[in-house]
């Protein structure tokens, strides 16, 4: 059976980002798997197709050549990917900012100028899509004309918020909108923290910029504190509770301190 | 028998008409009837005009009684006639002279034991017959101090019918006393100094005293919002005394005089609840229409507390008079246009719960919560909103701390001296705060200095603000200018307004 194939089948059948799933394709291999869905249930995979087309997404798979490696680093990689716009930017070197969906005014300001700095420095930006930092962050990595990739949690068909659509058609225009599910799939709040690995593991560095003490790009920057990768975080007044996801990170020392581009630029290039 | 003749006012707003009040006694079955499109409280009169009478020893005519109210296709309401309706049918019964009451304009309500109760808008009625003319006044003894403030005016008041009654028989005049108590307000109590710390809120608010910029002030409940909002007024300049009459005109139609003295020359603060009503905030009614909250705070400060609790349509009925200076109210009974023009004030907390500072770890708002509690002050509101300020709770030593904030009168002269340099640049132009420039004069006399508007543009293009955005920052860049002494700001007094405006450091 086509690879291809057998990974829709499987994407269609199991959520995404589930352990046993992943667990049982390496041991068992995709046929396998695949043989385990009864083929009543198994999904009509010429809709699957036609709904990609009309989304105007790609289908991306480990075995493809275009595949970003960093992914396979993951415990739970993904199963495929669906991609629209430049699938080679997903193998550049890749900045990921996150944060709250309420920032400050500063949390937005420091969020557009790090998007813009790394830009400049000819790394990509990656981000989630949400609205507040994440919303700053392509914005800011846009206005500098750079590229930008948002890795949303829903299907692509329907991405997540409604009111970002425009923003989406921007990024999938000069950079890349990405997602691990199949196209009709809505956004539910479990899988913006599965999507959360994806941010950490498709970007060499991980920034948070403004996060309050409960928040998931807080997951994200574990994420990436597992695969490795380095942890930066923008801090704030000890007045602000936008701020205290941040403080606490350093606090820990999961995170490095950053205060401007060229410190956390400066920090990236010792780690390399 | 004659006819009976006095005059009165009746007010449509701020603005009124002298009323003739003809009165005509006349054989046939005893009747009364009132002719001019009295309103219910106005049908009433007759009652307590008849009660009044009898009660001070007069007899009732027990004869067709008519009263006319002039001019007739005025919708009239009210019990302010009420005292000259009496002096007319004693007049018209011949136990009055008519000669003495020549050129009065007569305003009270009767008590049924003839004493003369106070009437709201006193002051606009005397402005009005004074247009028309009219420069004799008899007033309810209550209102007497507000009466006083028109000195063109000669002002008698009374207190009860048998004083008139005496006055006009024998030309003996009461002795006035106890006129000149001033009304005690607790304007005089607040003072900048009490806010403990607060330095960037402080900040703002002179600001936004200086150049009329409205505000935002958001921060957990007890930092201090209300605190300063209600000290305001008292870095505000004075009212000068057109500007105070005019004032005291409104609240005196509100009939809200028992909370300020009509002497004040401080400028109002009006602070309604946030679960007001469109009608009392714009100003409405059925039978006479009343200036709203907006029109009481004409001159002054409208302070909304918990801004984001307001009913839907209740913030954004403030958008067209913010942008006019004036409300026009129409109803079935016409309509009416008071004025508006105020420093605006909101406030708000930083999420539903109000618990979202410090470490932020007590708040139980969603994400999405907060965002739609403060989304609903966004949109074309915040466009009119300059200065959005954080207030943070006050930290232990400035609580504690033993010397004393700078005090009002300090703030208020560096206040006044900013409004006197915008008011020489303005000597040409049809405004006079910085908060009025257009953005057409932004563009053209009014830009700030080489390096300030480059950095705007930068920020533009940068899309950090929007061409709004960048108005709104060079009139509040004026505003420092003018407070640090600039004669065009420059690229710090930019700088700072960019920060002010968006609320962060």
């Amino acid at each position: 059976m086509d690879p291809r194939d057998a990974r829709l089948l499987i994407s269609a059948h199991y959520e995404a980002g589930a352990p046993k799933v992943a667990h049982d394709i390496a041991t068992h291999g995709l046929a396998e798997v695949v043989a385990g869905i009864p083929s009543a249930q198994r999904a009509n995979l010429t809709e699957i197709y036609q709904s990609m087309k009309s989304c105007g997404g790609e289908l991306l798979i480990p075995e493809d050549r275009q595949w970003p490696e960093s992914l396979n680093e993951l415990a739970v990689p993904p199963l495929l990917l669906f991609v629209k716009g430049e699938i080679n930017l997903l193998s550049e070197k890749s900045l990921a900012i996150v944060g709250t969906r309420n920032p400050t005014p500063y949390g937005v300001r420091t969020a557009q100028d790090f998007a813009a700095g790394f830009v400049d420095r000819e790394w990509a930006i990656v981000s989630g899509g949400a609205y507040g930092i994440d919303t700053a962050a392509h914005r800011g990595a846009l206005i500098a004309e750079g590229a930008t990739i948002a890795v949303i949690a829903s299907g692509l068909d329907s991405a997540y918020p409604a009111g970002n659509q425009r923003l989406f058609d921007e990024i999938s225009e000069s950079g890349a909108l990405i997602s691990e599910y199949l196209p009709g799939v809505t956004a539910r709040p479990h899988r913006f923290l599965v999507r959360n690995r994806l941010i950490a593991a498709l970007s060499q560095a991980t920034l948070v910029v403004e996060a309050a003490f409960r928040s998931g790009s807080l997951r994200t920057a574990r994420d990436a504190a597992e695969l490795m990768r380095p942890v930066m975080a923008i801090p704030g007044p000890i007045t602000a509770p936008t701020s205290e996801g941040c403080h606490r990170l350093i606090g820990e020392r999961s995170a490095e301190l950053v205060s401007s581009v060229a410190d956390a630029y400066e920090l990236l290039n010792t780690l390399a | 028998m004659t006819i009976g003749r006095t005059q009165t006012v009746s007010l449509q707003g701020l603005l009124g008409s002298v009323i003739d009040i003809e009165c005509d006694i006349a054989d046939g079955i005893p009747m009364y009837s009132l002719l001019g499109l009295p309103d219910t409280s106005l049908q009433e009169s007759r009652d307590r005009v008849r009660a009044a009478l009898t009660n001070t020893g007069q007899r009732w005519p027990n004869k067709k009684v008519t009263v006319s109210l002039s001019p007739a296709w005025l919708p009239k309401s009210g019990p302010g006639f009420d005292c000259a309706i009496a002096l007319a049918l004693l007049i018209a019964d011949g136990t009055l002279p008519q000669g003495p009451l020549e050129g009065f304009v007569i305003l009270g309500e009767l008590s049924l034991d003839g004493a003369i109760r106070p009437v709201r808008g006193v002051l606009p009625s005397l402005i009005a017959a004074l247009q028309q003319g009219i420069t004799r006044a008899i007033v309810p003894r209550a209102n007497a101090q507000e009466a006083l403030l028109l000195e063109q005016m000669e002002i008698l008041s009374f207190g009860h019918l048998f004083e008139i009654y005496r006055w006009l028989l024998t030309g003996e005049f009461p002795v006035a006393d106890e006129l000149a108590i001033e009304v005690e307000t607790r304007e005089n109590d607040l003072d900048f100094s009490d806010v403990a710390g607060q330095v960037r809120s402080r900040f703002a608010a002179e600001v936004a005293a200086a150049g009329g910029h409205h505000l935002l002030l958001i921060g957990p409940p007890g930092a201090g919002k209300t605190m300063i909002a209600s000290r305001i007024p008292t870095i505000l300049p004075p009212l000068n005394e057109a500007q105070a009459l005019e004032v005291t005109a409104i609240h005196s139609i509100a009939g809200g005089l028992n909370q300020r003295s009509v002497m004040s020359r401080m400028a109002p603060i009006v602070s309604p609840h946030h679960s007001a009503s469109r009608a009392s905030i714009v100003g409405g009614g059925n039978r006479s229409i009343l200036p709203g909250a907006i029109s009481l705070a004409h001159r002054g400060v409208l302070f909304i507390d918990e801004a984001p609790e307001c009913a839907m349509g209740t913030l954004d009925a403030l958008r067209q008079p913010l942008e006019s200076g004036t409300i026009t109210i129409s109803r079935q009974v016409g309509s009416v246009t008071f004025p508006a023009e105020f420093l605006l004030v909101l406030a708000a907390n930083p999420c539903p719960c109000g618990k979202f500072t410090g470490k932020g770890l007590a708040c139980t708002c969603t994400s999405l919560q907060v965002r739609r509690y403060l989304g609903k002050l966004s949109g074309p509101l915040m466009d009119r909103i300059d200065i959005r300020v954080q207030v943070d709770p006050v930290g232990r030593v400035e609580l504690t701390a033993p010397d004393l904030g700078e005090s009002s009168v300090a703030i208020r002269e560096r206040v006044i001296a900013a409004r006197t340099r915008a008011a020489l640049r303005f000597n040409n132009y049809p405004w006079q705060l910085n908060s009025q420039i257009p953005a057409r004069a932004l563009r053209g006399d009014f830009s700030p200095e080489r390096a300030g508007s480059n950095f705007l543009h930068e920020e533009l293009d940068r899309e950090r603000i929007t061409a709004r955005g960048l108005h709104k920052v060079i009139r509040l860049s004026w505003t420092l200018a003018d407070l640090a002494e600039h004669q065009r700001p420059t690229l710090a007094d930019v700088k700072q307004a960019f920060l002010l405006r968006e609320g962060g450091e």
